[in-house]
């Protein structure tokens, strides 16, 4: 047992020094991670605040004028031009210059003294419908903010109904919360799984693992060297990531870190896992990394960071049971944002538990039997 | 072919001065002031030991590198100054073949016969010959990969040799093939100088090959030792070289032993059971000959050759006295001499039909070295894989210090050492870091393992070297590390597979000084060799051919098979020609014949002007591979099926469903009615309860992921004027959260409007409004996700799949023995996009079919401006994944910068998915620089909006412009020149 360890420590530590030692290795492990945190934090929102939009104002009213300085206002929107005709609202939507049109017609504010039902037409380019359907809402509470106000002030009575909304964990649903903690768990996958992948095929590659085959080393052995080595080096990306939200991003911490690190060494022990089944099938590096891409990809796309899970169709949402980075997501939010502690999180940390156990007796399996 | 009145010189250098730099810093003078010539239809041979720099002057000669001084003249053209034209004309077979392992023989054949231009007259004249000396006519469909290391490397000489250029350029052509093939392939070297007229220069460490050659160049640490006949170099040792017969019961390598101790002996090296010594200058002007004799029966002196003059003269410029590698182990393995180690039984083993090992026996006794020799591809490697226990055998037993390695408990592994075929060590690891590594795999700790690896260091002396980096660790050193390190532990059986394949002369006797010092030590040796004279030093070899065993028996008694030579006595290597020749000579070699003839009828386009055919060669090869390599397939085909089913029927950022609870605490029917609302909304999946505390407690384990609460007196309220719904989200994801805040909000809207129309009490503002979704009315996500698909698709194909295959080829060397063909740096380009440029319009039109039947997104714009922005973009991504390539040079490194600075942007920053203005400034300025931005306005426009020009003229323009440079400067970054 103790020369078990002895051996499993001497491959770790091979491994890491293989790493570690080369400067390119070394800024593979952090540079990609701080990188990508940066640009998907900056840019992965899908908070607006700087849509162009164009005027057809029809009335130029002190009433008109006024929705429009809401709009203005807003920090949201960004008028690029009050046009004349119809004609050049529709041109500027269909050639991308501006993402909403708002057209306000000529009886805009004499209705509304009358007391006539007033409409403001807005046209959104859909060719990114979720964006336009952002700016959407965000125009309806202008005009909400708009209609306050102005029965307030004109006293136009009438029964009224308010709608009165507020949102748990991230008040002013910033993106930026939402996805941030997301992106420990998406980044140090993306890494550990390759790493551990192409560790592997390397040495077949190179020839060393027959050397590594005929030393005292048991199929076991090998796999518990070549898996530590990626979850520490999985545990400080995740920790790298972690700094960046906390010092650079400033994203509220609600959870304890212990929790957090719990959740994530059980996530990193199946992220592995799934490396080293990999790199148990692979014959090359570059099918190693193709491979892997091919499970990343999906795996990113139905863990839950930048579309809903529920809104996926059921036999979907099925497959994503098997996602590691769905429970890493899971649990990331919920300790970061809700708090949540340990006893909470058990649902999201048994199959992550079950999924290394699986991966890492496959690969084991696998490695014994296809030693040719 | 050559002009009247050309000169007779082929190559002429002078003063050639080349440098590198080590990881360390240390600068190396690989050629130090080189002059030399080689006239026109001759052979002239480099010779020297590791790190004389023979490659390098190869390389200068092949114009892969310059010289950092000095003037290198080649068939009348300055290498430095046109390297290419110099690779129009020349051959060049460098030292590591690149052979592409996953085209087979034929192909690969045929890929060099294409690029060298040779028309199918003259591969019918040529493949069958080639096939012969070469014997690779059976396995003509057989993947490169597959063959032994020496069927590899005879392959190399094929692919070289498929047309007979002005010079040909040959760097070691002989390491790892077996005799039989290499007094063929010299066959054929010395028609092409005396038929054909054409001249060769070649390295090699074979010194009997050097002998045969006109002329020859001694280097030695850069500088030239001597240049001229090699008789010259023999004329230095004449009468100075003996033959020494052992006494009786003494052994011919124990006797050796002896005499290279002596310091008025230069060299000693067993030779038909006695041993060949020579002399120092002054022992023989002294007269003392006489007296050394070392125990010897009888000495008698004997013709001195090449091999002799060489050893004299490098002996001479090393100012180290002896040979090296006399060794003694700390602790001798125990058990009786004699007893029965190694034990092989009717050992079998199959792959599919062919059979590689064919019922082998035999049996290896402690402290013996027992040599296994064959002809390539015999089964020599196969049958060690399976004695260390790497490879299963199919049937028959073997035992390995009484066990069978595969099954046994890891400590049986613990007698043995095992040496690779390639010296199998972590090259990014120091000498020492890779000796520690190993003594902890053998369980080695503490003041023990300290003690072992100074023990090591010590006799292999690597002492100086212990903190290099070991990949650059010069040759001979790296072999004496792989065997330090297989040591370590001390084993009693040690198994080297070709431990002095491509090892110069002295480095040979070196190593085999060690191997005899370990055997009488106790330590039983099983090794595998290809050069004949070493099994001299082996107490029992077998010989092999086709899995079989021909001959077993000490050196002396396999000798006595060989065909009686008149005036010489037979050696080792007759022997062993004799017993393969007439063991292959009892099947039948027909077949092989018949396929030789059909595989030399290949050939296409004759016709084509040259250019064509080599790009057309190229396109062919990367087509196969990436037809052939299932991870290409996948990313190619699958993944792009994979991501649009997804997205289509995955992916959706619509809400539609949403689980919310509404609370009802107001029993009116006002309230009641609103409640009906979400209930019928299709947007909402609403659950109604009357408690709060039990929606709070639904959201908490995320049941629902809203709360639409309906206060108490919401209906009297509402008479008042000052009605309230209070709505809940969860905000994890805060887009969601949104969406939802905004679809109750309209719920309760509409609600109002409802009442408003039937004339009941109003609500909401006076301003309403209409709103209208262009291009998308029915907001579904997938219209633009779909479309949003062909960037990813298109940039994993271009930018990542290139880099990667790009940085491959430069990482298993298989652009150096390209370079030197008149293939140019744009036509290599051009065969590796044209493939991947195919394989992104395959994935385009995946995209484009399933989008249009399969989902039913509307395609308004003109499908030829969408495939025209698809091409451009994807010219760009190639472009982009060359350059990476060209900057990277390793497949790693080349992958983790093309998904960083390709694949994160095109799917990040690029609008598909996020709002490019909402990013903060310096971030949206980014995209500006990232081709995905333009290719997404013209896809999601070309698909929903419709022939936009005002859109797609100034993306497009981007495009191109882009595409333009990103080409240009892929073709400047990428130089036939090694690093």
């Amino acid at each position: 047992m103790l020369e078990a360890i002895r051996r499993i420590f001497a491959l770790t530590r091979k491994e890491l020094l293989a790493v570690l030692k080369d400067p390119r290795g070394r800024s593979t492990i952090f540079i990609p991670p701080v990188l990508q945190c940066l640009i998907f934090g900056y840019a992965a929102s899908f908070d607006l605040n700087r849509v162009p939009y164009v005027v057809l104002d029809q009335d130029r009213s002190p009433a008109s004028k006024d929705l429009l300085a809401g709009l203005d206002g807003s920090g949201v929107f960004r008028r690029v031009a009050d046009l004349d005709s119809a004609a050049d609202l529709k041109t500027a939507i269909v050639e991308r210059r501006a993402l909403l049109g708002i057209q306000i017609d000529r009886d805009f504010e004499r209705r509304l003294f009358t007391g006539q039902p007033a409409d403001v037409q807005v046209l959104a380019d859909g060719r990114n419908s979720n964006t336009a359907g952002t700016a959407l809402g965000y125009v309806g509470a202008i005009v909400e903010a708009f209609n306050a106000d102005w029965r307030e002030t004109h006293g136009t009575g009438g029964p009224s109904l308010r709608v009165v909304s507020r949102a748990w964990y991230n008040p002013n649903l910033e993106t930026r919360w939402n996805m941030i903690p997301g992106l420990i768990g998406t980044l140090t996958m993306l890494q550990t799984l390759l790493l551990t992948a192409m560790s592997v095929a390397r040495e077949r590659e190179q020839g060393t693992f027959d050397q590594l085959l005929v030393t005292p080393f048991r199929p076991a052995e090998i796999m518990a060297g070549k898996a530590l080595p990626s979850v520490l080096v999985g545990t400080v990306q995740a920790t790298t990531i972690l700094l960046v939200a906390q010092l650079w991003f400033r994203i509220p911490f609600a959870g304890s870190f212990v929790t957090l690190y719990v959740g994530l060494s059980a996530f990193l022990l199946a992220a592995v896992g799934l490396g080293l089944l990999v790199s148990s099938v692979v014959a090359t590096m570059q099918q190693a990394l193709l491979f892997s891409f091919m499970l990343l990809m999906p795996f990113t796309l139905l863990s839950g960071l930048a579309t809903p899970l529920s809104a996926m169709p059921k036999p979907i949402q099925a497959m994503t049971l098997v996602n590691p980075l769905r429970y890493a997501i899971d649990i990331a939010h919920r300790v970061y944002l809700e708090g949540a502690t340990l006893d909470r999180l058990f649902s999201d940390i048994w199959p992550l538990l079950v999924i290394a156990a699986i991966t890492l007796s496959v690969a084991s399996w696998m490695f014994r039997h296809r030693l040719a | 072919m050559v002009g009247a009145g050309a000169s007779t010189v082929v190559l002429s250098g002078r003063h050639i001065v080349k440098t590198f730099r080590r990881g360390t810093g240390e600068i190396v003078r690989a050629l130090d002031g080189v002059a030399l010539t080689a006239d026109r239809g001759m052979l002239t041979a480099l010779v020297g030991p590791d790190g004389a720099g023979k490659t390098t002057l190869l390389r200068l000669v092949a114009g892969l590198m310059t010289a950092d001084d000095g003037k290198l003249t080649v068939l009348g053209i300055d290498v430095a100054a046109d390297p290419q034209q110099v690779q129009s004309r020349i051959g060049y077979m460098p030292q590591k073949f690149g052979l592409y392992e996953d085209l087979t023989v034929q192909e690969n054949l045929d890929l060099y016969a294409d690029l060298h231009g040779v028309t199918a007259r003259q591969r019918q004249e040529r493949y069958p010959r080639l096939m012969d000396m070469t014997a690779l006519a059976p396995f003509t469909d057989r993947l490169a990969g597959r063959l032994s290391g020496g069927m590899k490397q005879k392959l190399g000489l094929a692919c070289t040799l498929v047309r007979s250029p002005e010079l040909l350029l040959l760097d070691e052509p002989t390491v790892g093939v077996d005799p039989l093939s290499r007094r063929e392939l010299w066959e054929i070297i010395q028609q092409l100088v005396r038929e054909e007229g054409h001249s060769v220069l070649l390295s090699t460490s074979y010194l009997d090959e050097a002998e045969r050659c006109e002329h020859v160049v001694v280097l030695r640490q850069g500088t030239v030792l001597a240049e001229g006949r090699p008789s010259e170099v023999t004329d230095l040792v004449r009468g100075r070289t003996f033959l020494a017969e052992p006494a009786p019961g003494q052994a011919a390598s124990v006797l050796q032993a002896q005499f290279l101790d002596d310091p008025q002996v230069v060299d000693a090296v067993p030779e038909g059971g006695r041993v060949r010594f020579v002399l120092t200058e002054s022992a023989v002007t002294v007269g003392q000959h006489e007296e050394i004799r070392h125990g010897a029966a009888a000495v008698e002196p004997v013709e001195a050759r090449f091999e002799d003059g060489f050893m004299a003269l490098v002996r001479q410029a090393t100012s180290e006295p002896r040979v090296a590698g006399a060794m003694t182990l700390d602790r001798p393995p125990a058990g009786t001499r004699d007893e029965v180690v190694v034990q092989v039984h009717d050992l079998v083993r199959r792959f599919g039909a062919f059979t590689a090992v064919d019922h082998v026996n035999f049996e290896v006794r402690r402290g013996e070295i027992f040599g296994l020799l064959g002809p390539n591809g015999a089964g020599k490697t196969t049958t060690f894989r399976m004695l260390c226990g790497l490879l299963p055998a199919t049937d028959g037993t073997l035992r390995v210090a009484g066990a069978d390695l595969r099954h046994a408990r890891a400590s049986a592994r613990q007698r043995v050492g095992y040496v690779a075929q390639k010296f199998s060590l972590y090259g990014q690891l120091s000498v020492t870091e890779n000796l520690e590594f190993f003594a902890s795999a053998y369980g080695l700790y503490g003041a023990r393992r300290r003690d072992r690896i100074k023990w090591a260091l010590a006799q292999f002396e690597l002492t100086r070297f212990a903190n290099l980096q070991s990949d650059q660790l010069p040759g001979g050193y790296r072999q004496r590390l792989a065997m330090a390190a297989s040591l370590l532990h001390e084993p009693e059986i040690l198994f080297l597979d070709e431990p002095t394949s491509g090892a110069d002369p002295l480095a040979r006797r070196e190593f085999w000084r060690r191997i005899t010092a370990l055997a009488q030590q106790g330590v039983t040796v099983i090794v595998t060799t290809h050069f004949m004279e070493e099994a001299e030093y082996c107490d029992r070899i077998v010989i092999m051919d086709a899995g079989r065993v021909l001959a077993q028996g000490t050196p002396a008694e396999v000798r006595g098979h060989a065909r009686p030579e008149p005036g010489r006595a037979p050696t080792m290597e007759d022997a062993f020609v004799a017993i393969v020749e007439e063991a292959r000579q009892e099947e039948k070699p027909t077949a092989a014949h018949a396929k030789s003839a059909r595989a030399a009828a290949r050939s296409f386009g004759d016709f084509l002007p040259a250019k064509l055919r080599r790009i057309g060669a190229l396109v062919r090869k990367e087509t196969r591979q990436l037809i052939r390599d299932p991870s290409s397939i996948a990313i190619g085909v699958m993944m792009p099926v994979l991501l649009i089913l997804l997205f289509g029927y995955g992916l959706s950022l619509d809400v539609k469903n949403v689980p919310v609870a509404v609370v009802l605490e107001d029993p009116s029917p006002e309230a009641a009615e609103l409640a009906a609302r979400f209930q019928l909304s299709r947007y909402f999946d609403a659950t109604l309860t009357t408690s709060m505390p039990r929606a709070l407690e639904f959201m908490l384990a995320r049941e629902v992921d809203g709360i639409v609460r309906i206060r108490p007196d919401f209906a009297r309220h509402l008479q008042i004027g000052d009605a309230e719904v209070q709505i809940l989200v969860h905000g994890t994801d805060s887009n969601r959260a949104r969406i939802i805040q905004n679809y109750a909000q309209a719920a309760v809207g509409q609600w109002g409007a409802q009442r408003a129309a039937e004339g009941r009490a109003v609500l909401a503002g006076p301003v309403g409004i209409q709103e209208r979704l262009w291009f998308n009315e029915a907001n579904e996500s997938r219209y633009f996700l779909v479309p949003g698909l062909v960037v990813l698709i298109m940039t994993l194909i271009g930018a990542l799949l290139t880099a990667l295959v790009m940085a491959r080829e430069w990482e298993r060397g298989t652009l150096e023995a390209i370079f030197v063909t008149p293939v140019r740096t744009g036509e290599i380009l051009l065969g590796k996009t044209i493939p991947y440029f195919g394989l992104g319009m395959i994935g385009l039109a995946l995209c484009i079919v399933t989008a249009k039947l399969l989902f039913h997104v509307p395609l308004r714009g003109s499908v030829s401006v969408l495939s025209g922005a698809s091409m451009l973009y994807l010219l760009v991504a190639l472009a982009i994944g060359l350059l990476i390539s060209s900057a990277f040079k390793s497949q790693f490194v080349a992958s983790q910068v093309a998904i960083l600075v390709t694949f994160l942007p095109a799917m990040m920053l690029s609008g598909f998915l996020f709002d490019l203005r909402s990013m903060p400034t310096f971030v949206w300025l980014i995209t500006y620089a990232l081709p995905a931005r333009y290719f997404v306005a013209l896809l999601q426009t070309a698909f929903l909006a419709g022939n936009v020009w005002a859109v797609y003229i100034p993306n497009l323009a981007v495009l191109a412009v882009m595409a333009v440079v990103l080409l240009v400067l892929a073709r400047l970054a990428t130089t036939k020149k090694l690093a």
